[in-house]
């Protein structure tokens, strides 16, 4: 298990490494036609491309080497390390987040997610935090690393579907102000900011106004706050299963208590079982969570 | 009829729950929350149905959510328990309950049941052999506290009562696949287990079965066993026991009793003393009942001999899918009666693996609303129903004096509970009249929301909701 841990580790880091060679070389020989990756007027968008996503690191990479002599890109006769850096990091403007390689540091994204970047004041991973707004423990698989960061710093430029603000005035005079999870000539299904659900119609309420903006607050990072804030989101790859089994013979038809690996509330297993508690699937956890947290 | 709302599968089976004004249905793999006023959604978590599963769950069968707080827990067709944000609609935790045992014949079909600050759950797949079993979750984490395996292991305590092969080339069945109910005066969850495995051969798996075709009653808190009733011992005729079993106080034979009832699908009412297991009344709800001629003194079925499965099939009544199912059954404080659409039909049972039944001829099946008296049995009145007697509708009274039923043409019906008499009525026409294979299988519920009371119910692919205008 070790050495398998080790490699990971080291593979990890030389990817990590080399994705911000990516970027780098990508601004000093790419940047002129593509911009920082979402093209202008001389070349075009490379980042949520479906052309691009549906490329392998090979072809992208032979792309590169010999450019597109028809469209007017020219050939990149780079070395093949710093080719291997820029394939990777235009992929990662294409691909869902958690398989992209990404430049920030994921643990300290997490401690300023759930401490003074306050984003878990309204949202929610693995239980942990607010649900006030969209839930995000699989954003990784969700956005690229690129939409991610945008959705950051511009969050009103795509406001996910049942967030948008609306404030009502009800049939007595008060006046509500919540998301407006689903909404029809008719009716109206409000959430306030505290989690309740108001559910209205008729001539019970009338739509006071709409909020074109979303309430997060935007550009709330700078840097490399924001590097790492992007590395956290982009590992989110959802709720892992518990697969801990029960022991399956000497129980009987009788009850039995379980022990088991000690287990967070974040849904996640801690990697490090006592003796008494190891079992089968916890001798198994840490690589889990070694993978999980890319 | 107030709201109607789709969900892309034929055969809903689910019974809605609201909470809050949020009614939370069901479909494969599919939880919805709704505006319970109107059938709004707010949020709809979803995925893909499992290629690699068997029997009902594969069927697509989901029979809905039980609520705690801010979580809402469902059962996946392939035994997992998901914990749901009852905000956002996204997964808080997921436990796999079959982690480490054969899992294309385990699934899961029926809503998880909260218990105090666990959820526990049960798993479908006894007619496929699996080893039956029962566990509570904290619902917080979803960290298992408890499993009760229903069937033992080859050579464990129990296993003299499955003298032959059966537990060790397969797991015997006694699957745990309807919800049971929690009751907290007693601290004790209720559970029915299902059949045997094979179903109709006993050949190798002589003795009682234990704990298949029988009622739990296990300690909240460690899953030990308090008492166990076992209504069908050596089940040949697939009759489980899982029908939820119903709590209820009240006023018996003189004495404030804390009763247990159920109508069992091998055509007997019972009603116990839940407190410790006491048989009060063991008596017939339909007269098409062959196998047994009365439950006796020791509390166990006074069997005719003779009526076992055969190769060239018997003719036993009940039929196979019994004289009642999992379909919900009523008691009303008002008029003191016990509601139960009771199944009038016998069937040929054959034993595998050699299926030659011979030609047998037998009246055609009815389906009937019974008000029962809990004290005797005897049937106050009956609504007999034209059909084909193969539905599967619930049964709901309520304080209005009135009982809503699945009647066997199709329609929800509605009926006077203190006299049977008709009241109101709609066609949905789930019948299978036409051979089509769609019918009720289903129970209605009633709910407030916004100060007025709804009656709802899952029917064929929609949730119909009614209310007074």
């Amino acid at each position: 298990m070790m050495p398998r841990i080790l490699l990971l580790s080291l593979l990890l880091g030389t990817s990590l490494a080399l994705a911000q060679d990516g970027r780098a070389i990508f601004a000093a020989q790419c940047q002129a036609c593509h911009g920082d990756g979402h093209g202008t007027e001389r070349g075009p968008n490379l980042a949520d491309n479906r052309r691009v996503r549906a490329q392998s690191r090979e072809q992208l990479l032979a792309v590169i080497r010999d450019g597109i002599p028809a469209s007017g890109m020219p050939a990149f006769n780079l070395p093949a390390g710093e080719l291997g850096a820029v394939a990777d990091f235009v992929r990662s403007l294409s691909a869902p987040a958690i398989d992209s390689v990404v430049t920030g540091d994921r643990a300290t994204g997490e401690q300023l997610f759930f401490g003074n970047a306050g984003c878990a004041n309204c949202h929610m991973v693995f239980g942990r935090g607010k649900a006030v707004g969209p839930d995000l423990s699989s954003l990784g698989r969700q956005l690229t690393v690129d939409a991610i960061r945008q959705a950051i710093l511009n969050p009103s430029a795509n406001i996910k579907k049942g967030y948008e603000a609306v404030t009502v005035q009800l049939a007595n005079g008060d006046t509500l102000r919540g998301f407006a999870r689903n909404e029809s000539r008719y009716n109206i299904q409000l959430q306030d900011f505290a989690g309740g659900f108001h559910f209205l119609s008729g001539d019970e309420y009338e739509v006071a106004s709409r909020e074109p903006r979303s309430l997060m607050p935007e550009g709330k990072c700078t840097g490399t706050d924001c590097d790492n804030l992007v590395a956290y989101l982009s590992s989110l790859g959802g709720v892992d299963v518990d697969t801990d089994p029960f022991p399956f013979e000497s129980v009987g038809a009788r009850h039995s208590k379980m022990s088991r690996a000690p287990r967070a509330a974040t849904g996640q297993l801690i990697t490090a079982p006592s003796a008494a508690t190891v079992t089968a699937s916890s001798t198994k956890s840490p690589l889990l969570t070694s993978i999980h947290w890319r | 009829m107030k709201w109607v709302f789709p969900i892309n599968h034929f055969v809903l089976e689910l019974t809605p729950v609201v909470v809050d004004g949020v009614m939370y249905v069901t479909g494969p793999n599919q939880v919805f929350a709704l505006d319970a006023r109107e059938g709004r959604t707010i949020w709809h978590y979803q995925r893909p149905r499992s290629t690699d599963v068997r029997g009902d769950p594969a069927k697509g069968t989901n029979r809905g959510v039980a609520v705690l707080g801010d979580r809402v827990f469902a059962v996946t067709d392939n035994g997992r328990l998901l914990a749901i944000h009852r905000v956002t609609g996204e997964l808080v935790w997921e436990t796999d309950l079959t982690a480490g045992l054969d899992k294309n014949n385990y699934g899961n079909t029926s809503a998880p049941l909260v218990v105090n600050d666990t959820v526990v759950a049960g798993i479908s797949g006894g007619d496929l052999g699996v080893r039956g079993f029962l566990s509570a979750f904290k619902a917080d984490t979803g960290e298992q506290v408890w499993r009760f395996w229903t069937v033992p292991a080859p050579g464990e305590p129990l296993s003299e009562t499955w003298q032959g092969t059966v537990l060790a080339e397969f797991g015997g069945g006694g699957g745990t696949w309807m919800t049971g109910t929690y009751d907290p005066e007693t601290d004790t969850v209720f559970w029915g287990v299902g059949n045997p495995y094979p179903a109709m051969n006993g050949d190798e798996r002589r003795g009682d079965n234990l704990y298949s075709d029988s009622v739990l009653a296990l300690d909240s808190k460690t899953g030990a066993l308090k008492w166990y009733y076992q209504f069908t011992p050596h089940d040949l005729y697939d009759w489980d026991g899982g029908q939820t079993p119903m709590v209820l106080n009240a006023r018996y034979r003189g004495q404030d009793r804390k009763l247990l009832l159920q109508a069992n699908r091998n055509g007997f009412f019972y009603v116990f003393d839940r407190t410790n297991g006491e048989l009060l009344l063991g008596e017939e709800f339909v007269d098409k009942l062959t196998w047994a001629t009365g439950i006796g003194a020791d509390g166990r079925p006074i069997v005719v001999p003779g009526l076992e499965p055969a190769h060239d099939g018997t003719l036993v009544c009940p039929n196979v899918l019994g004289a009642a199912n999992w379909p919900s059954v009523s008691f009303s404080p008002e008029t003191q009666l016990f509601y139960v659409q009771a199944r009038e039909d016998c069937g040929v049972y054959v034993k595998p693996p050699r299926w030659n039944p011979k030609p047998i001829t037998k009246e055609p099946g009815q389906m009937f609303l019974r008000a029962l008296d809990i004290e005797t049995g005897e049937r106050k009145w009956e609504v007999p129903q034209i059909g084909t007697a193969d539905s599967w509708g619930g049964v709901l009274s309520t304080a209005g004096g009135i009982v809503f039923f699945g009647e066997d043409s199709g329609a929800l019906g509605a009926v006077d509970a203190a006299t049977g008499e008709d009241l109101w009525h709609i066609q949905t026409n789930a019948s299978t009249e036409l051979g089509d294979g769609h019918s009720w299988r289903s129970s209605p519920m009633t709910y407030m929301a916004g100060g007025k009371q709804y009656v709802a119910v899952s029917n064929g692919p929609n949730i119909l909701v009614f209310g007074l205008p």
